[in-house]
């Protein structure tokens, strides 16, 4: 009872802090992706009944939504590699930890 | 030597756990909490030599306190100046080591996922108990239970085990305390389980993601709604242990029990229930008591609140 005791947030939540972490920004990312596509397809599609102008506005659309995809895709692609950065360095401190002891 | 978080990381990680504490579970998130007793901020072992080394005057009369929702068991602590040699000094007290002081009680403080399912906590909570007994250096001839907010449904559900034979510790139950548990479901959580379902009607992508966004909640928020603990629907209800005394203790936001505001919040998050639908038919109006300018949180932590368990825990 009486031990020394280490007031020290262990590895493994800090491992799962950054788990969350990835989660909710992948999570925010994915269903803004999802919310943006939904709410811009609607006046698309409305354009696209226009028999005229609807070839290059399907055409506009798809430009606008290759650029979105890739926009978000560029989010998640830094979100799994800071997180993978995060790992990296937490096996190192655990390491240190390891050898320490 | 061991290692253990500082205060607020271990209140964060409950807050965490009670929001969203089933899905951290499914994803083996390393913030996800294994129920087990504490003991200073660390686990305790369920062996023989860690509980005697834990509790060296282990009694043969225990009391088992389970915090509410999104809280640890630190609920259950407060500070007091107390004189020591001439000199004022900030003591750590709760229920448990004034039960202990004063009538002999050793105190056990859970902790645990309070996302999870009510009825899961239950079951995990029944096993524990048959393990910590199986193990406890002596003969326990008492248990007595103390339950804060969803805390007490947790005890409800570890009490209404179906599997046969029963458990052997709930024999062993004599009482069962119930601080400001919403037995019959809680008003907020109705209110977002109805916000929710509101918002998935309306045909507009945004108030759908908002009602997304709302059922994240865990399970645990999700089945305050009903209160009782059912880990099987086709059970009616949930039955009250028949050999312990049940105690219910309540807590309003006002001085005045009868305020509008009181009636309308009870303690901020549970109202005090109408005596029949509250207590299914267990109710007795001496074993329920009702802490005027108690708030919900407050209960578990109360000068007032301890000096009627102990009063009851006394009475025959």
């Amino acid at each position: 009872m009486n031990e020394e005791k280490k007031m020290r947030i262990p590895i493994q939540q800090l491992r799962g802090a950054k788990d969350l972490l990835e989660d909710v920004v992948t999570a925010t990312v994915n269903a803004s992706e999802s919310l943006q596509q939904k709410i811009v397809r609607q006046p698309y599609a409305l354009l696209q009944r226009i028999d005229v102008i609807a070839v290059p506005v399907r055409k506009i659309e798809s430009v606008q939504t290759t650029i979105t995809q890739k926009i978000y895709g560029t989010i998640r692609l830094v979100t799994r590699g800071s997180a993978g950065l995060a790992s990296r360095l937490l096996d190192l401190a655990e390491r240190n930890a390891r050898r320490r002891k | 030597m061991s290692e253990s978080s500082p205060g607020w990381v271990t209140q964060s990680i409950s807050a965490l756990n009670g929001m969203f504490g089933d899905y951290l579970l499914r994803r083996g998130n390393g913030l996800a909490i294994g129920m087990a007793f504490y003991v200073d901020n660390q686990p305790l072992q369920l062996s023989s030599q860690a509980i005697s080394h834990a509790y060296p005057q282990a009694g043969n009369k225990i009391c088992v306190f389970v915090h509410g929702l999104a809280c640890s068991e630190n609920i259950w602590m407060w500070h007091e100046a107390k004189d020591h040699a001439g000199k004022k000094t900030d003591v750590d007290i709760s229920y448990g080591s004034l039960l202990q002081a004063e009538l002999g009680y050793t105190p056990f403080y859970l902790r645990y996922n309070s996302g999870l399912p009510i009825a899961k906590n239950g079951s995990d909570l029944s096993s524990l108990l048959t393990a910590l007994l199986a193990n406890y250096p002596c003969v326990v001839d008492e248990i007595v239970l103390i339950g804060h907010s969803m805390g007490g449904l947790v005890l409800r559900a570890a009490c209404n085990q179906t599997s046969a034979p029963s458990p052997s510790w709930l024999e062993k139950v004599t009482r069962v305390f119930y601080l400001g548990t919403p037995h019959t479901g809680a008003d907020l959580e109705k209110l977002v389980h109805a916000t929710a379902r509101t918002l998935h009607a309306v045909p507009n992508p945004i108030t759908r993601l908002i009602g997304d966004i709302l059922d994240t909640r865990s399970q645990g928020v999700k089945d305050l709604r009903r209160g009782a603990p059912l880990a099987d629907d086709r059970i009616s209800s949930v039955v009250w242990l028949p050999n312990a005394q049940h105690y219910f203790l309540m807590g309003t936001i006002t001085e005045d029990p009868a305020h509008p505001a009181s009636r309308l919040l009870g303690d901020a998050l549970v109202r005090v229930p109408r005596e029949s639908a509250a207590t299914n038919a267990v109710y007795d109006a001496s074993h329920s008591r009702v802490f005027a300018g108690t708030h919900h949180l407050a209960l578990a932590h109360d000068r007032e609140v301890y000096a009627q368990i102990k009063a009851w825990c006394c009475s025959p």
